[in-house]
Formats: structure tokens, C-alpha cells, sequence
């Protein structure tokens, strides 16, 4: 690994957690999911920072180039954020139809006391 | 005749035909309240129906016929209805029907009736290609993991009785489909019966079901019977108290 990718990956990294950090403290993300997020980053920065961990991921892995490994580890870690999302907005969207659905009732309820009066 | 009946009618711009069904609805189950649950038309259909005395719920359209059907289980179970009947609002599923249908429900041999299109030899139902292949792809699929023939798994024309529409309440993130609905029923040891009906052609407004809807359908559809045959969900005696 190229210094240069090197200290690329570091700033990035550090810039990405403290990204989380003030969109946390503005309440944007939930703490939960700060807490995936800031975990996501610290791995990013050790692997960068120790550069030698690549050169064994890519002899691990059988790729030729530690870049490659970089782009492969990456790879899976996006795969299983959008995997846990997928996961999250089935939840939500349920809870959603839910909510919509009594909403519906609700509405109708009102609706009919309206018309009592 | 009925203790307590309501029947949904689900519609989405069907300001055509919606008076007129009501109105078949009322002539044949004059004891019947009526709920209309509408996705949003951007037509008069509410507004009519309303005229017409019926009750009006709305829906978000995003939500389909099976947000509009979970509305009226929802209804159903909390007004303490002891039967749902549910008929399209286009139309095509005959009020004088119901007569017909409800009665293996009424009489405890079904805790669901299907109005069949398909069930009677002499049957005469035209519907699209697509529309045919999916049906058959299902009666099969389902006739095997319910261990009895279903001609018509993807009919809308049904009765269901109160216990039925408690159990499906009940489910955790239920999302209505028919086929999924008659595994489920089957699986908890409920009783159902197909019931022969004559049903009309559909007029006016064209079918929103076409190829890609139809293959997302039998595709979804497919997918959810292989979960719902895992399932194991308590059994029916525990919703006859």
C-alpha cells in the first residue's frame, strides 16, 4: 500500500467518524446506529494505519494487490451495512403500514362521533 | 339471517361501478353494515359511496388491496363483526352471491368460503394469459400444502368468519395476500370451502395487473408460501373462546 492511499485512508476515515459524531449530536442518527458507524471507522483506521495488515489480508485472500484487499474488505462491509438497513426498513415499514392503517380507523371513528353530535 | 355481517368492499376510482354494487350489496344483505375502504381515488368514488350510505375508510393507494383488506380485518375485529364478507368494488362479484357463499360459513362447515370461478365444471370464467397461469400456478402450489384442491386461490369474493378474522389479526407482521391467507388458515386448522360463483367480466377501467405485476406477484407470492409452510402458528381451538 502506497503511502499516499495510506494517509487517504486515514483522513478519510477520521473525517467519517467525526462526521457521525456531529450529525449524533445534532440527533440525526440514533446512538445505535452511531455506535455501527463509529465501529465501521475505527476498523478503517487501524487497517490503514497498520498498512502491513493488508499485505497479509491480500496473501490471505489471494489477491495480488493490498489495494485490491482494501476494495474487497470495503466491499463486505458495505454489503452487510445494506443488509442491516434492509433489515431496519422492514421494520419500519411495517410498523408504518401499521400506523397507516389505524390511522385509517381512527379517522373514521372520529368521523362517526362527528356525525352523533 | 346474520348476526353481525360487514361487508368490504375494496376500490381504487371505481366511481362507475361503486353506486351500483352498494346497491346490489344493500337489495341482497339488507342487514349488512357496508365499509368501503378506498385508496385515495382521485375519482368520486367516495364520495359516493358515502351518498350511498356506506361507511368510508381511506388508505393509502401505496398500500394495495392488501393494506385496503388488513384495514377492514382490523375493522372487522374491532367492531366484533361475526362475519367479513369481502367483493371487489369493480363490479365483478355478484351481490346475490353472497347469499350462497356465506351459508357453509353460517352453518360452521367453513371458517372461510371462497367464491370459486373455477370450481364448477361448467365453468365459462375468461381472464388474461397472465392472469391464468399465476391462477393455476398457485391452485397447484397450494393444493399441495393444503392438502386439498383449491381451483381459485387468488379470488377476492370471500367470507370469513369472526375467528378467522381474530387469527389473522393476531399475526405478527401480517401482510394480507390470498394465497399466503389459505396456507395460513389451513396450517391452524381452520375449515375451507370453495363455493362455485358466477362472476362477471371486468368492465371499464383496465385491470392493473399486467406481465411485470404479474410476475412480481407469482414471484412474491411464491416466496411467502415457502416461508408460511415453516410456521408454525397456534391452532384454532385456541381462538374459539
Amino acid at each position: 500500500m502506497t503511502t499516499k492511499i495510506q494517509v487517504l485512508a486515514i483522513v478519510f476515515s477520521c473525517l467519517l467518524a467525526l462526521a457521525v459524531l456531529g450529525l449524533t449530536r445534532r440527533k440525526l442518527i440514533r446512538i445505535k446506529y452511531t455506535l455501527v458507524w463509529l465501529l465501521m471507522c475505527l476498523a478503517f483506521f487501524i487497517l490503514s494505519l497498520c498498512g502491513n495488515l493488508f499485505f497479509v489480508l491480500a496473501d490471505l485472500i489471494g489477491v495480488y494487490s493490498p489495494v485490491n484487499a482494501v476494495f474487497i474488505v470495503a466491499f463486505i462491509c458495505i454489503l452487510l451495512m445494506l443488509f442491516n438497513f434492509s433489515v431496519i426498513i422492514s421494520r419500519l415499514s411495517y410498523a408504518n403500514r401499521r400506523l397507516t392503517l389505524k390511522l385509517g380507523l381512527l379517522i373514521w371513528r372520529i368521523e362517526q362521533m362527528e356525525k352523533q353530535k | 339471517m346474520l348476526n353481525k355481517a360487514l361487508v368490504l368492499i375494496l376500490t381504487y376510482n371505481e366511481e362507475i361501478h361503486i353506486a351500483r354494487v352498494i346497491a346490489d350489496v344493500k337489495g341482497n344483505l339488507p342487514d349488512a353494515d357496508i365499509l368501503v375502504v378506498d385508496g385515495e381515488s382521485s375519482d368520486n368514488t367516495q364520495p359516493i359511496a358515502k351518498k350511498m350510505g356506506a361507511w368510508v375508510i381511506s388508505v393509502p393507494s401505496s398500500l394495495g388491496i392488501a393494506g385496503g383488506m388488513e384495514a377492514g380485518l382490523m375493522f372487522a375485529r374491532e367492531q366484533g363483526y361475526d362475519y367479513l364478507i369481502r367483493i371487489d368494488g369493480d363490479g365483478q362479484h355478484e351481490a346475490r352471491e353472497i347469499n350462497h357463499l356465506i351459508h357453509p360459513v353460517v352453518n360452521g362447515q367453513a371458517d372461510l368460503a371462497i367464491g370459486s370461478r373455477f370450481k364448477a365444471k361448467e365453468s365459462t370464467y375468461k381472464t388474461s394469459l397472465t392472469r391464468s397461469l399465476a391462477n393455476r400456478l398457485f391452485s397447484f402450489l397450494v393444493s399441495i400444502l393444503a392438502g386439498e384442491k383449491i381451483y381459485d386461490t387468488t379470488s377476492g369474493f370471500q367470507v370469513l368468519n369472526g375467528n378467522a378474522v381474530d387469527f389473522l389479526c393476531q399475526l405478527r407482521n401480517f401482510e394480507y395476500s390470498e394465497v399466503e391467507t389459505i396456507i395460513l388458515l389451513k396450517k391452524a386448522g381452520f375449515k375451507i370451502q370453495e363455493v362455485p360463483v358466477t362472476m362477471k367480466p371486468r368492465v371499464g377501467n383496465q385491470s392493473s395487473f399486467n406481465f411485470i405485476r404479474a410476475f412480481f406477484y407469482v414471484f412474491t407470492g411464491f416466496l411467502s408460501l415457502l416461508f408460511t409452510i415453516n410456521c408454525n402458528y397456534r391452532r384454532r381451538q385456541d381462538f374459539d373462546d
